[in-house]
């Protein structure tokens, strides 16, 4: 008895006093900007891997920043054509890793021309490249291939998010790890070897679990001597298994940095961060600046969706600000039918608003009707096309309706897929659903598990599709979207629609054309009238041929709370495009806008700048 | 005479309560010893019981393999996702045709080969059996590489850290409601007993959802999410063991309440029964204090009781599944959920064997434990054997 009663007194003076004596480690919250939104968990700094964690983009540096439509320098102080062939860079001479090397133009020439060509980044950037050349230890220059001149591509893998890794290190760690050891080799910031962790940006990890990672500032940071340290002594990102969680997270305060889905956000007001909660256009509709664009995907593969007057009929059917308040509480904007926002740098400058005006949809069921009058006719509650080809790519067309004169398919029913969970997109089907309906076509949606509708699109096994991936708005530009979206390989995370397709160039000639286009796009010279005018026929075909039907602006989930933190970018402080924290592809951008914030809580004055609902 | 109990077998010098059976161990040597240990019925159940766990993970990591080989898509694919498409300079955005479809099926075929998804699917399965005996299962996509085993590792011990304690303390809570309702029919016990009921039927994700908004939104008695305050760094502070068990609270709370009932309603049950059973009434009458009653109902009560832990358990680990998710702990169920959203397949297998194991191991456990306690079912073994 007495031996059981010492045992638990020892156990107790252990279990209690032991914690009692350890001392808390506590991070006080106004030392640190909690971010959330990006999708990959923490564990691996290694930007060349799969699944890069969020603090990479802030321990690693690129050499250059966009900042509306301008390059700004970060590692790079400048970067220009020398002649077609030819472009020039120039490293900043304060430009250090953590073990106080400089960064030279070795380092980057290992970054660009060793590294990523071995991975799913720059792609068709070697391509492209003849040759790479040190003048100094901060100058190097870039020799393009003959057919490539002024390559929009090699320009935008410059002056893009690629981070740039210490030669010196870098090789240590292949000749440890081996092929391929990017993407395994997890660059553990905190078990690993001391002399490995070298990097050169302002941050490093200093805490991790599957809920969140912590940065803590890196005091001897090069950029102090150009910028000064940035003001957080700490940098978080949380993640959340749920929306609702994250947005609670927000409401709260426990959140600076946004980049979640918030329906109705005029009604967190009444939270307890409403006071300091602010959106891109300042409370106003539609609060979030033009993301990437929600489109109907159409299968060319399959006759008719690839009829251009098809998807013109569809696009006139649409209610599209109904669509819009009933998905997204309205944030969400009528897209272009050129595509591009106008919100864009180049879409402000290059947007031809001859064919917008033109060509550009509305909701109009009469005219839906009128234009699928013109190309079919109705037979037992369907449409049926009055004539179509015997054959397209390789399939013969059915006759369905032997008794009427003509080849004749009938419109649907067909279905439309679009990922379960995805509850905006998922109501946007419905309502698709719903306004094709009206004019006569019945559509499906179908719900289904991401895996499995990506596993449909890259196999081109899908009849309609509701997309909405890939960049857009502020940073979009006609090269870099068209190309994502209407070139290469279906299959290959490319070109969805299969409008152009390389084993049927020909079908249709305009894809073709358009493809053409594109490419002599690629090697124009930016601010050149040759560019304008390739520009305008690409959006011209695009206007015609409408081979998705691009529907909306996705709103760009960038919202911020300056409970602790203020001198967030705005349209009435646009220091900044609107940059949400997942906004990886422009790192450079992302930091800048961290070195920018400053201390202290400010509210939002409700009065000059109360909610505006937007219904 | 009785059998020789189980256990002597496993010390067979031992001078035992049993004279003859250790004289015959002693005299017909280890060897015989062994022989004999084996055919002890419950040895003999034991191994049955065994081979038939054993069955069922062999069949359960067979399906965990299968299962994602056989939805539609390629992990590989999945990870060639790009970033932000569409943009200058970033993964598959300024790239057109050029250079893009040939890089694009290099790197596929480099990491498919990586992964040994270029292989056979047979080939692929005797590779998996391979991995899982050295305890390696694979990286994870979702947690950058990292190993699964040492993911899955540490939610295991979130989610034991829940499941464990609720199912004890449902398990002595129910019961005492269930009994102490039944015997008294009526006042608090009863309302408390029908209280547990309600919560029982409940659907456990919304019932969780809703004390989640009562509890830590509305009210705020408790935080919304996680394990611990995020301007905490984990530590074994006492301030920081204080933070996880506000943040632990919740979770617990949840099943609980929701866990209780299943074993009141058996108790309460099974106790009208006893009490009204010939034994009871024969002591009655014989003037045995009602305490004295209640004490022997009750044992007997409680034996089919034991039998539910198995079901109870299984049905523990999907309900503990949910609320994590809802409150964010990041046990097995947190982790599968972030598997199936990134469709990390290697971590998706490695949560869901490491569920087959807790509730086919947790299954063995109940059914050994229920042949200790209860003497009619080990006289049951003995008879068979």
């Amino acid at each position: 008895m007495k031996v059981s009663w010492h045992v638990t007194v020892c156990l107790l003076v252990l279990g209690l006093g032991i914690p009692a004596m350890a001392q808390p480690v506590v991070i006080p919250r106004d030392e640190i900007v909690w971010a959330g939104g990006y999708w990959t968990l923490p564990g691996n700094w290694n930007p060349l891997g799969w699944g890069t964690a969020w603090g990479t983009f802030f321990m690693y540096e690129p050499l250059f920043a966009w900042v509306h439509d301008k390059v700004v320098g970060i590692i790079g102080e400048s970067i220009a054509w020398v002649d077609p062939w030819t472009i020039e860079i120039k490293i900043r001479d304060a430009a250090r890793w953590s073990d106080g090397k400089p960064i030279t133009a070795e380092d980057v020439i290992y970054t660009f021309d060793y590294l990523y060509p071995r991975h799913w980044k720059n792609l068709g950037y070697d391509a492209r490249r003849e040759r790479s050349e040190a003048l100094s230890e901060k100058v190097l220059r870039i020799y393009l291939k003959k057919e490539f001149p002024y390559s929009r591509v090699v320009w935008g893998a410059l002056t893009g998010g690629t981070l740039i890794l210490p030669k010196h290190i870098w090789t240590e760690i292949e000749a440890v790890h081996g092929f391929p050891y990017e993407w395994v080799y997890n660059n553990d910031w905190r078990p690993i070897k001391p002399e490995w962790r070298v990097a050169s940006g302002m941050y490093f990890p200093t805490a991790a679990t599957p809920e969140y990672e912590i940065l803590m500032r890196n005091e001897e940071w090069w950029g102090k001597a150009v910028w000064g340290l940035p003001q957080p002594k700490y940098l978080g990102h949380r993640f959340f298994a749920t929306n609702y969680a994250a947005n609670v997270a927000f409401e709260r305060g426990d959140l600076d940095w946004s980049g979640f889905y918030y329906p109705r956000i005029w009604e967190i007001a009444t939270k307890p961060a409403g006071p300091f909660v602010n959106t891109w256009t300042m409370r106003k509709p539609p609060y979030f600046a033009h993301s990437s664009v929600v489109e109907i995907v159409f299968n060319h593969n399959i006759y008719p969706l690839n009829e251009p007057w098809l998807h013109h009929a569809i696009a006139y059917a649409l209610n599209y600000r109904d669509i819009s308040i009933v998905s997204v509480s309205g944030y969400v904007e009528q897209a272009l039918v050129t595509r591009i926002s106008p919100q864009s740098a180049e879409g402000a400058k290059l947007t031809d608003w001859d064919i917008v005006k033109s060509h550009q949809p509305y909701y109009d069921p009469e005219k839906a009707i009128a234009i699928l009058e013109e190309y079919c006719f109705r037979h037992g509650g369907f449409w049926y096309t009055k004539d179509a080809p015997a054959v397209w790519r390789g399939t013969p067309v059915e006759d369905m309706l032997p008794d009427v004169p003509g080849r004749n398919v009938r419109l649907g029913p067909w279905t439309m897929i679009v990922p379960y969970g995805w509850t905006d997109s998922m109501m946007q089907t419905v309502l698709f659903q719903r306004d094709i309906g009206e004019i006569g076509i019945k559509v499906e949606p179908v719900f289904l598990e991401f895996g499995t509708y990506t596993a449909k699109f890259m196999a081109m096994d899908f009849q309609l599709m509701h997309f909405c991936m890939g960049g857009g708005g502020y940073d979009a530009t006609f090269h870099g979207n068209y190309s994502w979206n209407y070139t290469g390989t279906p299959g290959q995370w490319t070109n969805f629609s299969g409008w152009y397709h390389p084993d049927f160039p020909g079908e249709p000639p305009s894809a073709q054309e358009f493809v053409a286009l594109l490419d002599q796009l690629d090697i124009t010279a930016e601010g050149t009238p040759e560019e304008k005018v390739l520009v305008s026929k690409l959006q011209e075909i695009l206007a015609k041929e409408m081979p998705t039907l691009p529907v909306f602006y996705n709103a760009y989930w960038y919202s911020f709370s300056q409970m602790y933190w203020h001198n967030w970018p705005t349209l009435e402080n646009p220091y900044l495009q609107p940059l949400a924290p997942w906004a990886v592809a422009n790192p450079g951008a992302m930091q800048i806008l961290v070195r920018s914030l400053k201390k202290g809580a400010q509210p939002i004055p409700a009065d000059e700048y109360p909610w505006v609902p937007a219904f | 005479m009785s059998p020789t109990p189980f256990w002597l077998f496993l010390r067979p010098e031992a001078k035992t309560v049993n004279d003859a059976a250790a004289e015959k161990v002693k005299v017909r040597g280890v060897l015989h010893g062994g022989v004999a240990f084996f055919a002890h019925p419950f040895v003999r159940f034991l191994v049955s019981r065994g081979t038939f766990y054993l069955l069922a993970i062999v069949a359960g990591f067979t399906m965990t393999f299968f299962i994602p080989r056989l939805m539609p898509g390629n992990p590989v694919d999945m990870m060639l996702r790009p970033a932000q498409p569409g943009l200058p300079g970033l993964a598959g955005g300024a790239s057109p045709a050029v250079g893009r479809a040939a890089d694009f099926a290099r790197i596929r075929a480099a990491l498919e080969e990586f992964f040994g998804l270029d292989k056979p699917l047979h080939q692929q399965y005797l590779v998996f059996w391979q991995r899982l005996f050295r305890g390696d299962l694979g990286p994870s996509f979702a947690f950058s590489m990292q190993p699964v085993a040492e993911i899955v590792g540490r939610a295991l011990l979130f989610t034991l850290v829940l499941v464990v304690p609720v199912l004890l303390l449902s398990f002595y809570l129910g019961n005492y409601i269930g009994a102490s309702a039944a015997i008294s029919q009526r006042g608090v016990s009863s309302l408390v007993y029908y209280g547990s009921l309600f919560f029982a039927q409940m659907p456990f994700y919304w019932f969780a959802m809703i004390l989640s908004f009562l509890l830590a939104l509305k009210a705020g008695l408790f935080p919304f999410y996680g394990w611990h305050s995020p301007e905490l760094l984990p530590n074994w502070s006492l301030s920081f063991l204080m933070n996880v068990a506000w943040h632990y609270a919740l979770p617990f709370l949840a099943l609980l309440i929701g866990s209780i009932g299943t074993w009141t309603v058996g108790m309460w049950s099974m106790m009208l029964y006893e009490m009204r059973s010939d034994y009871i009434l024969y002591c009655q009458q014989l003037g045995f204090r009602k305490r004295t009653l209640k004490k022997y109902a009750k044992r007997n009560a409680m034996l089919p009781q034991y039998t539910g832990f198995n079901l109870v358990l299984s049905g523990l680990i999907g309900q503990t599944v949910i609320t994590e998710v809802v409150f964010g702990w990041p046990g097995l169920g947190s982790l599968g959920y972030r598997a199936i959203l990134s469709r990390d397949y290697p971590l998706l297998m490695g949560t869901f064997l490491v569920t087959v194991v807790v509730v086919l191991l947790g299954n063995f456990l109940m059914d050994i434990l229920y042949g200790l306690i209860d003497p009619r079912i080990r006289t049951g073994y003995v008879e068979r054997g």
